[in-house]
């Protein structure tokens, strides 16, 4: 079943919110859409990534979706999440 | 006391250089030899028994800072400081000890291999008129009488032996002739000094264990084992690269560390030794968790972690973080930085500022000389400036650029 807009658009504020105040050094300016790598995400970065992902949405997500693509932005993040 | 062939003695039969070089890591390589070159007949000495410092001790294994920067690879790459660092680099490349230029993010770097770095420095210091290297030398006091530098004390292998001296060059990293000299020197609060790296080389990984998304899954593995508790939570603090060739890669584990001061024995023993058990940690980790890692091993170990920031001179100029984010040149540079401000003040990865315009910031002279004694020169990561500049200019390229305009100027003071 698909998330709803209002759901999704909450999930993606809160990881926007972890991102910049404990991953990257991004501006309030930053989209959910905006290029993760370009900003300076890279393998070390992840890994708290994925911690702080794991800690505020209580799911993991799985190895086998981790890849460039799948986490070039905080919107394809989300998506990536679990719905509860 | 016990006397040494290569140097000469004075009237008084005390043993005399004009300019004594502290520190044989990149900046003092670059000092020592255009010292010498200069005339001045110089004494480089060494704690440990290699040259090379960081890019071989602590297995930093990328020259950085020697090109200035650029958009994008379709603008020409050009050397920012044309002098002793251009030659070097090249000697490297020539000797079989780099490759050639890699683009990084938006960097360029020079991928070297530490050992044969080291030995570039050996080949060339030997080749050198006027210079003598000493390995397995420590500074051990600075005799200071009407403001300036007189004599120093080195000792060696349980002998002591005193030389007078025209000017002295501090590339020790840590300011550690300042600080016997009793100079005046600045330290950042420990909070904020940047983290030192654990590097290791690995060695048997397959050729694609990197490639592709492999490092994102690789950090995926290590942050899951980190939460289960299988690995120490310091892993999250490792980053993979592959070395000159395929069949090697490098892990640079940064450290928190806390409390950190790398000025102190207890701290650096605890960083030294977390480094190890960590690195061991994750190869094994790695052997039995990651694809390709299968027949992984450990094939080099530091012969001293990485430290990045420890005390920096207080010069009769300083550098400011402003000065390299603004491009500011100044009046008669004498070497240029080309590195953005680097901060690592925590195990979390790099925060990147770069300058305005990629614009190169010129160092002073007067940053590479105390305020407190006028023969007393600094070169490399110590040089008087201020810690968000010392971002910038820790890097090997930039020292290697401190280190000529350090060694010339000491030979120049001690005509």
């Amino acid at each position: 079943m698909a998330e709803n807009p209002a759901a999704i658009a909450e999930k993606e504020a809160k990881l926007l919110s972890i991102i910049s105040s404990d991953i990257l050094e991004i501006g309030p300016e930053f989209a959910v859409t905006d290029d993760l790598f370009e900003a300076g995400l890279d393998s070390m970065s992840i890994m708290r990534l994925l911690i702080q992902v794991e800690t505020a949405f209580g799911s993991r997500i799985p190895v086998a979706q981790v890849n460039r693509e799948n986490f070039s932005t905080v919107s394809k993040i989300v998506a990536l999440i679990p719905v509860a | 006391m016990i006397s040494v062939r290569s140097l000469a003695t004075d009237s008084k039969n005390q043993q005399k250089a004009d300019v004594i070089v502290a520190g044989g890591g990149t900046a003092g390589i670059a000092a020592a030899v255009c010292a010498a070159r200069d005339g001045a007949q110089t004494l480089l000495i060494e704690r440990r028994g290699a040259l090379g410092g960081m890019a071989c001790n602590a297995l930093v294994h990328t020259l950085c800072g020697l090109y200035l920067l650029r958009d994008d690879d379709t603008h020409p790459l050009a050397y920012s400081n044309e002098g002793f660092p251009r030659e070097f680099a090249e000697r490297l490349i020539a000797a079989g000890g780099a490759s050639s230029p890699v683009r990084m993010g938006k960097l360029d770097v020079l991928p070297h291999d530490p050992t044969a770095l080291a030995a570039v420095a050996d080949n060339l210091t030997r080749r050198t008129p006027n210079l003598t290297v000493f390995l397995h030398t420590d500074l051990t006091r600075v005799e200071t009488a009407a403001g300036q530098i007189q004599a120093v004390q080195l000792r060696s292998q349980g002998c002591a032996m005193e030389v007078s001296v025209k000017s002295l060059i501090d590339a020790s990293g840590d300011a550690e002739a300042v600080a016997l000299a009793g100079a005046d020197f600045e330290v950042a609060p420990t909070d904020r000094l940047q983290r030192p790296a654990y590097i290791f080389g690995i060695g048997g990984a397959l050729e694609n264990a990197l490639a592709g998304d492999a490092r994102l899954k690789l950090a995926h593995l290590i942050s899951s084992a980190v939460t289960s508790g299988h690995l120490s939570s310091e892993a999250l603090g490792v980053a993979f690269r592959h070395g000159m060739g395929k069949s090697e890669i490098w892990a640079t584990l940064d450290l928190q560390a806390d409390p950190y001061d790398p000025c102190l024995p207890e701290c650096l023993s605890r960083v030294e030794s977390c480094g190890r058990r960590v690195s061991l940690e994750i190869i094994r980790f790695l052997r039995l968790h990651a694809p390709g890692f299968e027949n992984a091993e450990i094939t080099r170990t530091p012969l001293q972690a990485g430290i990045r920031e420890s005390r920096r001179v207080s010069g009769v100029a300083s550098l400011t973080g402003e000065d390299i984010l603004h491009g500011r040149l100044g009046e008669n540079p004498v070497a240029l930085a080309c590195w953005p401000l680097e901060l690592r003040e925590n195990a979390r990865g790099a925060r990147l500022r770069f300058p305005t315009e990629n614009r190169p910031a010129g160092i002073s002279l007067d940053c590479l000389r105390s305020r407190t004694y006028k023969n007393l020169f600094v070169a490399g990561r110590c040089i008087s400036c201020t810690h968000e500049a010392q971002a910038s200019i820790r890097v090997t390229g930039t020292c290697l650029a401190t280190g000529e305009a350090a060694g010339k100027a000491a030979a120049a003071f001690s005509k």
